[in-house]
């Protein structure tokens, strides 16, 4: 069973093409790091996964449940999400965002909220409002939330945006434990390639709405390419393609 | 339904709002009490109707506050995206924050006519000064309106979700306030008006539908 399965997916503003017939898989248990430019599409996609926006023509299904146009998505039960830019309610509390998220997604893990704050290094300041945390803080509290129930996938869109080398390196590992302990996909999007590189298994590059390739690392890597420079050799090359 | 709505009173932090309400009522009493003095006689006789003018114009207000904390907020600070995420009906999410929107709404004003009414009956026995009287047909009429008032209050919100705008969310509800109580303290004013509140809440109330419809069948532009 795929974590996820998107098939033709097409997706246009206002007559724009964001998302040409896109096809990806995420396997159960890899991390799949989904590659782009500004713009190229990244975002329009994970909004796509959740039914945030509504596509114009394909399909999409995590864990073998197509996503539901309308109305409830069982299967989000067992995906932690970081979309876009990490939202919190700001006149509320870290700990107290939480307490709100476990009561939305399931009380029983109010339990878990000290160990994944000590986590992500926010126990300290856990009563601190959030409207008062930097972004680095925030990201941190994003990926608390996302990681809490121990989901089976985690997508994250640019989790790693605004954190310092420390912080990008406790991130990472504490991503690369996830993905090990209890066997989570993580669907990740970044412009860190560097960091891309130490933890990916796949790599999906997209540019102008168009999925340029999705490859094993280990497979571009045996051509001894820096991924950074891969990125840009793909991407040029499917733009001189168009 | 009755999680959600709690788990909004919870986010919120809604607990202090029968507070708030107390205080309205004091302040709505003191008004009362001043428009009768000042006015009495004049424009208007009676303080129950006042009473009726002032808690509908003042909970018009409060409405739009509520919308824009409890609705528009989640929208213009992204955290819909959050609750979009939840294994939870899209649908249930938005009714429950309007359900909680109208249900305090209509619990402040509801009491307040109770509330202020008894208190003006109480206090026209011993102040002469104070005119006050109320029909078994006023009373229905005070209640079954205020009702419909609250629903008026939720056009604010339709507006205010084109474009997820707490500007234009309070701008609307000042504007039918306005109109509503047409700048003025007699018996003619629209909002007294149960022809004028019963069509514009039944509007209030499809154009809400429409408007939650309309939110879940499109693009969510946050």
């Amino acid at each position: 069973m795929n974590a996820i399965e998107i098939r033709n997916l097409t997706k246009s503003f206002e007559g724009q093409v964001v998302l040409s017939n896109v096809n990806m898989t995420v396997k159960q248990g890899e991390i799949y790091a989904f590659l782009g430019a500004n713009g190229a599409g990244k975002s329009t996609l994970m909004k796509l996964l959740f039914d945030i926006l509504k596509p114009d023509e394909g399909s999409i299904s995590l864990f073998s449940e197509q996503v539901a146009k309308k109305g409830y998505n069982r299967i989000f039960s067992q995906i932690g999400s970081i979309i876009e830019t990490p939202v919190h309610y700001k006149h509320l509390t870290a700990i107290e965002n939480l307490q709100i998220h476990c009561d939305y997604v399931g009380v029983h893990l109010r339990q878990e909220i000290p160990h994944v704050l000590e986590l992500v290094g926010l126990h300290d300041v856990k009563d601190k409002r959030v409207g008062e945390f930097s972004l680095g803080m925030k990201q941190r509290l994003a990926l608390a939330r996302a990681f809490i129930a121990k989901p089976k996938l985690l997508v994250l869109d640019e989790p790693i945006n605004g954190l310092d080398p420390m912080g990008i390196g406790d991130i990472r590992d504490l991503l690369l434990t996830v993905n090990k302990e209890f066997g989570t996909a993580i669907f990740i999007s970044s412009h860190i390639i560097s960091e891309i590189e130490k933890i990916a298994d796949t790599i999906g590059i997209i540019d102008q709405g168009v999925m340029l390739i999705q490859k094993p690392l280990e497979e571009i890597q045996k051509g001894n390419a820096d991924l950074e420079e891969y990125f840009r050799h793909v991407v040029i090359g499917g733009r001189e393609n168009v | 339904m009755f999680e959600l709505i709690k788990i909004d009173w919870k986010k919120y932090n809604l607990k202090r709002i029968p507070l708030y309400f107390i205080l309205i009522y004091v302040i709505v009493a003191g008004m009362t009490y001043s428009v009768l003095n000042l006015l009495g006689g004049v424009l208007i006789d009676n303080a129950s109707a006042v009473i009726d003018l002032l808690l509908k114009t003042i909970f018009l207000i409060v409405e739009s506050v509520l919308i824009t904390t409890i609705v528009i907020s989640e929208f213009k600070d992204k955290t819909i995206l959050l609750l979009y995420s939840y294994p939870i009906s899209k649908q249930k999410l938005i009714i429950a924050k309007v359900l909680l929107v109208v249900l305090l709404s209509l619990a402040g004003i509801l009491c307040g006519q109770v509330f202020l009414n008894l208190m003006f009956f109480g206090l026209h026995k011993f102040i002469p000064d104070i005119r006050f009287s109320i029909t078994p047909a006023e009373i229905f009429s005070y209640g079954f309106t205020s009702v419909m008032v609250v629903f008026l209050g939720l056009l604010p919100m339709c507006i205010g979700l084109v474009k997820y705008s707490t500007v234009a969310t309070m701008v609307t509800s000042i504007i039918i306030l306005l109109v509503g109580s047409n700048s003025g303290l007699g018996m003619d004013n629209l909002i007294g008006n149960s022809l004028f509140t019963i069509t514009l809440g039944i509007i209030g109330l499809a154009a809400t539908i429409y408007s939650i419809n309309n939110l879940l069948n499109r693009d969510m532009k946050v």
